[in-house]
């Protein structure tokens, strides 16, 4: 086998050292506190869809507080009826996205029961087990239980529980589960929740934080070490988090895969029958080599390239960008037909899940690469900067999704929505969605002047599913835009890096970015940042009119105050001037420094600043015509702020733009024309 | 086959018949951008940074949601309505063109249409209880399709049509189904009103019942108008591809678009008139007793005196 230096020599790449050995064990000091390690053996049986197994969970407690009650997640039971929280919230809000295909019913639910929760000394404390509903009064929801120990553990003590459970693995739904012989186990094991100490996330005293699982939210757990064996039947194909350390066959037709990784917050795993895998190898010059595998369905096989190439590129730019990759593994899964929206898009801690694509785009297929780029990119902002899902969604989305747009750009890639037409007939319908859009315009279009919510609020708590959607991922992308255009470029890439290198492997929250923002730049970001996050308002900044009038000197005909005498009546004289005014409009209500500059018809410019506080302005000007005709007025006219509904309106002409207009009219009648033939055909 | 060249060559030929036929689509369309016109030239007509940028640009089709907040949306509701009432004035025209040989005369166009505007509304409304029958077909194939796990374009699932690939031998076939019963549907309609204008039938719905018992007795007329409603299709398609990639940014590159969007509107009417023409030469290859090639030329000028 060939060594990282014989490979170095050949290929010309020097390597950064690894901070992971070939076993997934850290080299050197610990990357984390491993406040909860796991090591796991779990058993699957695809015919029952049924997994049983077994958890040691060695966990410490942080605080200086004895502990004697310890919050689980059992996330699986959100799948066990109707009645749970996920359900009523799905159902209620009519989020389907996740649902699967079909929908799902009784036959395809899924749940998790632990049978036992023994001490070292064999106590058994499953019978103290009790059910928590601590973001709603739903009784019936068993996602959070509890477990009260006989004695507590020691301020910075540690614990260890043998946990046993079963569970039933519902068919394919918000991101876990199975679909023919394809299966995703994702917050599938019983899961302590995170004990918070002061001044973690501006906690006052220890609190355990431990939310149900809700149809808006993702999760948040402690960093560990997860030593994992699967046994599942010989012909599964079988990836996870961490690296590979030992397969062993058993007698009965099934095979152990084992799995390790320090320093992760979470273990995810595939068992998939029929799968391909293709494997790739990212090398940079100065960064850690990372193997990478995708496990792709056969027959969307020629996606995996592609989604491998999005892997790297995500790779190449984090690491020089934010932080080197420190994992030597990287997996990802592009689900089957049929699975790719309910279980694809999703993170877990080197392992993720993209989409695949039976026919993908050539060379290029934007929906695959946007999609690994964005869950890999996941590693950083939440895998190792692992923010609260739950509470500060924008944490790890927003700052997701402005990270995707950035190595969208380091790649040169923009949005073609004729990728989403589909195979067979591209040739035919791609021209008619041909496009080209930048990957942080697209989420701009979902601005308004004024939210029902804030940014940062617990996922569960948006009005609509949608507009949590909207907020946490393109909404907080475009706050994090106004802060950089705020600071400019090269001091908000300081800020982004040193937010990763200083909260990797803990637990930030908006506050703690706020402040690493304002320390690196040297300004006080966190007004702007608390109007952006904590506030509801939009922004359309706008130029209403812009209009010109040649005049007299001194004034049109009238009373004229000459001398500050009695005023005297003179008529018109040679219009030798020009007079122009300009109407400035905040039809939003986050107030921004507004700059508008003028550009006189002679080639001059004017800047004027409109007030904080004022709503409008209107700004007169009156020089020698014909020069001093102001032919352009424009609102921020160094950035338009990424927030900005409608940039279009930051700028007036006084001279007429037509051909806008014109080619929108006549799209518009094109359109109108064939809908009516279309109609017309049917009468 | 050669059913269908004539039918195409009076679509081409009945030059008129379509202008009047776009006349009514601009008629309709205009009243839908009408309302438009006003805030698109108050957002667009001083907007430099407008300029440039492809419609297809967020900033403008997709950023229009401000602009018409306060009014202004095209309105859609009022003139479909009117296209009905057009469209069914105007169809008695249209069977008179497709089954007369004279020269083409509004006066003459606009009576024709006047004279079987009530009859032939009749005539639809009868066979909109077809199209149901026609509707049923296709989804009560659907049903045992699913059951033996077979796709089809309509219940195939999002995932496979953003993933996977939709259109397979099964879902293809349906979709041929599919259009079997439209063009069965809309060829007896065809054929309704053609017998209708040629016999000058009071009675609907015995003109309707005719009309399919006809269309059912021909088979291969069914699929041969499928053909041309496919072919229809086509077309538009092919012309709609052309005006899409067009370049923009003038007024000039603008009104080339218009007009580029007019072939294929004009296209679609054409084929419009092509059916009902193809509609006549069945009732009149059916009437004679002669095999289903028919030439205009030949035919006898059944219309009544206008």
């Amino acid at each position: 086998m060939l060594t990282p230096v014989l490979v170095s020599l050949l290929v010309g790449v020097t390597p950064a050292p690894a901070r992971f050995d070939a076993a997934g064990r850290s080299i050197g000091s610990p990357l984390s506190e491993r406040t909860a390690s796991y090591l796991i053996e779990a058993r699957y049986d695809p015919a029952k869809r049924q997994v049983s197994g077994t958890a040691r969970l060695t966990w410490t407690n942080r605080s200086a507080v004895p502990q004697s009650t310890l919050w689980f997640h059992a996330y699986w039971n959100a799948f066990k009826n109707a009645d749970s929280t996920f359900a009523r919230e799905a159902i209620r809000g009519g989020s389907g996205v996740r649902s699967g295909p079909g929908g799902n019913g009784p036959e395809d639910w899924g749940w998790t029961e632990l049978r036992s929760a023994r001490l070292p000394d064999g106590t058994d404390v499953r019978p103290t087990l009790r059910w928590e509903h601590p973001d709603d009064d739903n009784t019936a929801d068993r996602t959070v239980f509890t477990l009260t120990l006989p004695a507590p553990v020691p301020p910075h003590g540690t614990v260890t529980l043998d946990l046993a459970w079963e569970a039933r693995v519902p068919k394919v739904v918000a991101r876990t589960g199975v679909l023919g012989k394809y299966t995703l186990f994702g917050q599938w094991f019983p899961k302590i929740g995170v004990l918070e100490v002061p001044p973690q996330r501006g906690v006052r005293t220890p609190t355990w934080n431990c939310h149900q699982f809700h149809a808006q939210s993702e999760f948040y757990a402690d960093f560990g070490s997860y030593d994992v064996a699967l046994t599942v039947p010989r012909a599964r194909l079988v990836g996870a988090t961490g690296v590979r350390t030992g397969r062993s066959e058993n007698a009965d037709g099934t095979v152990t895969h084992r799995f390790h990784q320090d320093d992760v917050i979470d273990f995810a795993w595939t068992a998939w029958e029929g799968a391909v895998e293709v494997t790739d190898v990212f090398r940079s010059e100065g960064l850690p080599e990372v193997a990478l595998t995708a496990i792709v369905p056969p027959d969307a096989r020629k996606s995996a390239p592609q989604i491998l190439d999005a892997a790297k590129a995500t790779l190449e730019h984090a690491g020089r960008h934010w932080l080197p990759y420190p994992y030597s593994h990287l997996t990802l899964v592009g689900p089957p037909v049929g699975a790719n929206l309910a279980s694809g898009g999703m993170e877990y801690p080197t392992f993720v899940t993209a989409y695949a694509r039976t026919d993908p785009v050539t060379p290029v297929d934007t929906l695959l690469w946007e999609v690994t780029i964005h869950e890999v990119a996941h590693n950083w902002w939440q895998g190792m900067v692992a923010s609260n899902e739950f509470e500060e969604a924008w944490l790890d989305e927003g700052v997701d999704t402005w990270a995707t747009a950035e190595v969208f750009d380091a790649v040169g890639m923009r949005w073609d929505l004729a990728v989403f037409v589909p195979p067979g007939t591209r040739w035919l319908l791609g021209p008619f969605v041909r496009t080209s859009i930048a990957q942080r315009e697209i989420r701009r279009r979902w601005s308004v002047p004024r939210w029902w919510s804030t940014i940062d609020r617990p996922a569960w708590l948006f009005r609509t599913s949608s507009e949590e959607g909207q907020s946490v991922y393109g909404r907080a992308a475009g706050a994090l835009g106004m802060l950089e255009r705020e600071v400019g470029r090269e001091t908000f890439a300081r800020v982004m890096r040193t937010y990763a290198e200083r909260w990797a492997f803990h637990h930030p929250s908006t506050d703690d970015f706020l402040n690493v923002a304002s320390e690196v730049s040297g300004r006080d970001l966190r007004p702007l940042g608390n109007a952006l996050l904590r506030g509801t308002a939009g922004l359309d900044d706008a130029v209403s009119e812009l209009r010109c009038l040649d005049v007299p000197p001194g004034g049109g005909p009238g009373f004229h105050d000459v001398d500050g005498g009695t005023p005297v009546f003179r008529t018109a004289g040679p219009l030798t001037e020009a007079w122009c005014e300009v109407l400035v409009d905040r039809n939003g209500d986050l107030r921004v420094p507004l700059e508008v500059q003028l550009t006189f018809q002679d080639g001059t410019r004017l800047r004027h600043k409109v007030p904080d506080k004022e709503l409008w302005a209107r700004i007169r000007t009156q020089r020698p015509a014909p020069g001093g005709r102001v032919t352009l007025a424009e609102v921020h006219p160094d950035a338009t702020p990424p927030v900005d509904i409608d940039p279009v309106n930051d700028a007036r002409s006084r001279e007429s733009t037509p051909a806008p207009a014109v080619g929108l009219t006549g799209w518009f009648l094109y359109a109108a024309q064939l809908l009516a033939a279309a109609v017309g055909s049917l009468l | 086959m050669r059913r269908l060249v004539d039918a195409l060559g009076v679509g081409v030929r009945e030059w008129r018949t379509v202008l009047v036929l776009l006349w009514a689509n601009w008629l309709v369309a205009g009243l839908m951008v009408a309302p438009s016109i006003p805030r698109l030239v108050a957002a667009f007509g001083h907007a430099p940074r407008a300029v440039g940028r492809p419609l297809l640009s967020f900033e403008q089709l997709f950023g229009l949601g401000p602009i018409f907040a306060r009014g202004g949306t095209p309105s859609v509701g009022a003139p479909l309505l009117l296209l009905v009432v057009l469209q069914t004035f105007l169809v008695g025209g249209v069977v008179w063109r497709a089954c007369a040989s004279g020269p083409f005369r509004l006066g003459a166009f606009m009576g024709q249409s006047g004279r079987l505007v009530g009859r032939n509304a009749r005539l639809y409304l009868w066979l909109l209880l077809l199209l149901l029958v026609a509707a049923l077909v296709p989804v009560l194939l659907a049903i045992p399709m699913r059951a033996l796990g077979l796709q089809t374009v309509f219940t195939s699932s999002t995932d496979r049509w953003g993933f996977g690939r939709p259109f397979t031998a099964a879902s293809v076939l349906h979709l041929c189904v599919v259009a079997l019963a439209v063009g069965l549907w809309r060829l007896s309609l065809e054929v309704g009103r053609v017998l209708l204008f040629r016999d000058d039938l009071q009675a609907t719905r015995r003109a309707a019942w005719r009309a399919v018992r006809l269309v059912l007795r021909a088979p291969g007329a069914v699929a041969l108008y499928t053909v041309l409603g496919a072919l229809a299709t086509l077309a538009v398609l092919l012309l709609a591809r052309v005006h899409a990639v067009l370049p923009e940014g003038s007024v000039g590159l603008a009104l080339l678009a218009l007009g580029v969007g007019q072939v294929v509107v004009w296209t679609r009417l054409a084929f419009q008139v092509a059916g009902t023409r193809f509609a006549a030469a069945l009732v009149e290859s059916a009437e004679a007793g002669l095999p289903p090639v028919m030439h205009r030329a030949e035919a006898p000028d059944a219309a009544p005196s206008v």
